[in-house]
């Protein structure tokens, strides 16, 4: 934990205190490192927040020397990093950067690993703290966290001695089945408090502040439930086609590429009870209690509630794009979805009989992620008499992605001497108020993980918890057997089938 | 990629006004930008907090006015500048309105703050507080940036309370006092005695955050099990003009660790040193002027003795921007600490947003205090 036994830190104990370590990137010559943790890792030390005792260590299989990978990491920093590559500070920043070559499955390479980090640990002072960044595809976990726990590089948690922490990323299976599986192997190394399951949206500022615009003001909360909400729409829209992860999206689709995580989490935040402390543990008890009250779709339900398809071709800012189907690496007859939109429910007293519609997709018109809180209706007197022109309802829009920020529709009137009523918008921006510019989600990440914090991870149970939920959905698609999916049209908004789940409750997607 | 940077383009020409037109020719000021012919870009207002800052003369004001601009980019504001004295004559207050503009990635996208300067004339510098309470935006965070640098604050006498009055946040610098000893313990008695809920804050003290990082994190049990109780000397050196800073380091160190000074020895310009007492012995801290150099805590050591055997670690200046700690091991490189180079209005615009209590520092304040009196006695 953050302040073990040193008097001077105490004032850190509420915000982040990285602790000295060696981060040892696992695929740390992939894709991952050179766009996002080599960059992360390089604004940390831009910003002076990397603890004094701190070292980093890619591990992979491809043929580097400490100076080509630190070559490697440059280039990755020039191109991906949020702020420029400073040439002074590059000077000091490359010292701390080590690269060992093995394969995953050669048990030499992780000896060789652990005496490279007994080597190098003295000098940088660092007493042992190791956190492992499992940045590798799922099938290697097992391999990696076995090598890892045969050469003793793996701590027993709860000691006062050297820490060790595991980073894993998504996705965490593929299925409730498989989701078990993974948490079982790394179950048998490390404690489920060495665990961080990353989840890169729950590093976004506006992620984060949802929580604080819910529980930091006196305002909201009182309306938020089912009393004053009519429904919940929560949109993550890709522009973009599958590109270059094409392999990958055919195995995954949109379900559970986005949904099963990043939507959940969204929902969870927004769906939860007040929790009675910021404690990693108990934030997540509180999200996890969500999960449980997901009503489950299942059957000829999933038909009714859930809509899935795929992109056909289109234009992508007057671009012509190909089908899904259409693109590298797909099968001409893939049955993989682009696109999901369906009807949910959270059956406890505070959404009783509230829709959350949720949908995500590639190719569609922009990338935009937002919450959107929609009120009740006023009641039908004083500006609202007229059925064919009802008044706008309250609606509170967190944007998640781009223009960060949030709106809040409210009704006002048009100057002039006749009561004309109109809607209009009260907009914060996070760029145009605080004028900074915010960390990239993995650094606030990676921070979390040095400082013992896990309040952005996902716990075990909450993964399983998800997975139960979407693995019902999955199986309906699969006895539904391959069939084609309906299309739509890249660069529109999605399917006319989801557009029928939200129009058959007289309700609309909102336009983004 | 997307940047997203706020760089400064363009400042409206202040224009002089009367100051009970003050809000009215803002907004004209806001229309006239809004309407300017063939405009294509989209200017935001932004407004965080009410700035107040209090300059006592001319020159500087002159100086403190290119750094608002630089405050206002990074946490845009409502900023009132106060210039307390300018020329003699009748008693009189002029004003004039200015604005600031950053764009936000897109040149089509502005984000602009107000400026409103008051310049006191003639003596009129007590006038000043009745006209910026009329100014200030209800609802919005008040900082007060007190600017003079060569007395603590409350020197500054009746306008500094009356100002502080209506501040939830005061920031102040303590580089440059002329008689650093007693400004600690003038600061630390009005910070004793103010509002429980303002905000106090030593730009010098928020300086000071990458060294206490790097002690802390130098002598952490983890990484040296015992050598924070067994701490036996600690020795600072300083530029000019940062006496005020490198006491509260020391007083930081000594209130965290539970030390008792004893006594102590001033040689006026050149060092000072204490007598502590720690759970296990007693310990001496000195610290030494250096004649040159920028007002920073320049360099340091630590020794502490275990098993009867001393060790030291030392923290030197590597360059702009860096600090290395250097181990016992001769064959070890210094372990790097960037210091983020920030100038003051960058630290101020990081201060403002600072809306909690600092109480570290209120007790490392009060600390400094203990220690300035086992000189003064």
């Amino acid at each position: 934990m953050p302040t073990v036994g040193n008097p001077l830190t105490p004032e850190l104990t509420d915000s982040m205190y990285p602790q000295p370590c060696t981060l040892v990137i696992f695929g740390g010559s992939g894709d991952l490192s050179r766009r996002k943790l080599l960059p992360a890792i390089y604004n940390l030390s831009l910003d002076g927040v990397l603890p004094t005792n701190f070292a980093v260590v890619g591990f992979a299989m491809n043929e580097f020397t400490d100076e080509s990978y630190r070559a490697f990491a440059r280039e990755g920093i020039e191109k991906f990093s949020r702020r420029a590559l400073d040439p002074g500070h590059w000077a000091d920043f490359e010292k701390m950067l080590y690269y060992v070559r093995g394969s995953f499955d050669d048990r030499t390479a992780f000896s060789k690993l652990r005496e490279r980090l007994e080597q190098l640990e003295p000098g940088f002072g660092i007493p042992g703290n190791h956190v492992f960044y499992l940045a590798i595809p799922p099938s290697l976990i097992d391999q990696v966290a076995n090598q890892l726990q045969a050469v003793g590089l793996v701590t027993a948690a709860g000691t006062t001695g050297p820490f060790t922490r595991i980073i894993v990323e998504k996705p965490i299976g593929r299925d409730l089945e498989s989701a078990k599986e993974v948490n079982a192997t790394l179950a048998k190394a490390f404690d489920e408090s060495q665990i961080f399951r990353i989840d890169h949206y729950l590093g976004k500022e506006t992620v984060q502040n949802i929580f604080v615009m819910r529980f930091g003001n006196a305002i909201f909360e009182p309306l938020w439930n089912y009393q004053h909400i009519d429904h919940v729409q929560i949109t993550v829209a890709e522009e973009e086609g599958v590109g270059t992860r094409a392999g990958y999206y055919e195995e995954a689709g949109a379900l559970r590429d986005m949904v099963q995580n990043h939507i959940l989490q969204l929902l969870c935040i927004t769906a939860m009870e007040p929790p009675w402390s910021n404690n990693a543990d108990v934030v997540r008890d509180y999200k996890l209690a969500v999960l449980k009250c997901l009503r489950p779709i299942t059957g000829k339900d999933v038909e009714k509630y859930v809509v899935r398809a795929q992109y056909g071709p289109g234009f992508t800012h007057g671009v012509d794009v190909p089908g899904y189907r259409r693109e590298d690496r797909v099968k001409p007859d893939s049955t993989t979805e682009t696109y999901v939109a369906m009807k949910l429910y959270v059956d406890n007293w505070r959404w009783a009989g509230v829709p959350f519609y949720i949908r995500t997709g590639k190719r569609l018109p922009k990338r935009a992620s937002e919450i959107a809180i929609q009120f009740k209706a006023v009641p039908t007197f004083l500006f609202n008499r007229r059925a064919d022109s009802p008044l706008e309802p309250n609606v509170l829009s967190l944007r998640i992605q781009p223009d960060e920020g949030m709106a809040l529709r409210i009704s006002a009137k048009l100057p002039g001497p006749k009561v004309r009523v109109f809607p209009v918008k009260m907009d914060f921006r996070y760029g145009t108020t605080f004028g900074e510019q915010s960390p990239e989600a993995y650094e606030r990440l990676l921070l979390d993980v040095m400082a013992g914090d896990a309040t952005l991870f996902m716990r075990r149970d909450a993964v399983e918890a998800s997975w139960k939920w979407v693995t019902n959905l999955l199986q309906a698609w699969r006895e539904s057997g391959s069939r084609w999916l309906p299309e739509y049209t890249a660069g529109t908004w999605g399917p006319l089938e989801a557009e029928k789940i939200i129009n058959a409750d007289g309700r609309s997607w909102r336009t983004l | 990629m997307s940047q997203h940077i706020l760089q400064p383009i363009t400042s409206a020409p202040a224009r002089p006004v009367n100051v009970a037109d003050i809000d009215r020719e803002l907004l004209e000021m806001w229309k006239e930008t809004d309407a300017q012919p063939g405009k294509q870009t989209a200017i935001t207002r932004a407004c965080m907090s009410n700035l107040v800052v209090y300059s006592d003369t001319l020159d500087e004001a002159a100086k403190i006015n290119d750094e608002l601009a630089v405050v206002a980019q990074h946490h845009p504001a409502r900023v009132l500048h106060l210039i307390g004295e300018t020329y003699t004559g009748t008693a009189k207050i002029q004003a004039q309105v200015s604005a600031f503009c950053s764009f936000l990635g897109s040149p089509r996208t502005h984000v602009c703050s107000e400026q409103i300067t008051l310049m006191a004339a003639g003596g009129a510098k007590q006038r000043l507080p009745s006209v910026v309470r009329s100014l200030l935006i209800g609802d919005l965070p008040t900082a007060l940036w007190w600017v003079p640098h060569d007395m603590p604050p409350p020197a500054g006498g009746e306008i500094f309370t009356e100002l502080t009055a209506m501040s939830d946040q005061i920031i102040y610098e303590s580089q440059g006092w002329l008689e650093p000893v007693r400004g600690v313990v003038t600061m630390a008695s009005w910070a004793a005695n103010e509002k429980p809920n303002q905000v106090l804050a030593d730009l010098e003290w928020r300086r000071l955050k990458t060294w206490r990082r790097v002690i802390s994190q130098a002598l952490d049990p983890v990484v040296l099990p015992g050598a924070l109780e067994a701490i036996t000397e600690v020795r600072l050196e300083h530029g000019p003009h940062a006496l005020a800073k490198t006491w509260q380091l020391v007083g930081w160190l000594a209130a965290k660790l539970g030390w008792q000074p004893e006594g102590g020895k001033v040689a006026p310009g050149e060092q000072i040193t204490w007598r502590f007492r720690s759970g296990t012995g007693p310990v001496q801290i000195l610290i030494r002027r250096l004649h040159e150099g920028e007002p920073k805590v320049q360099s340091g050591s630590i020794t502490w003795k275990i098993g009867g055997q001393s060790h030291t670690n030392k923290i030197v200046r590597l360059g702009p921007g860096r600090l290395g700690l250097i181990g016992e091991d001769p064959n070890s490189p210094p372990r790097l600490q960037v210091v983020p180079s920030l100038g003051r209005p960058e630290l101020v615009a990081r201060q403002l947003p600072d809306l909690g209590r600092d109480d570290l520092f209120r007790e490392t304040l009060q600390f400094s205090r203990t220690m300035a009196e086992a000189l003064l006695h």
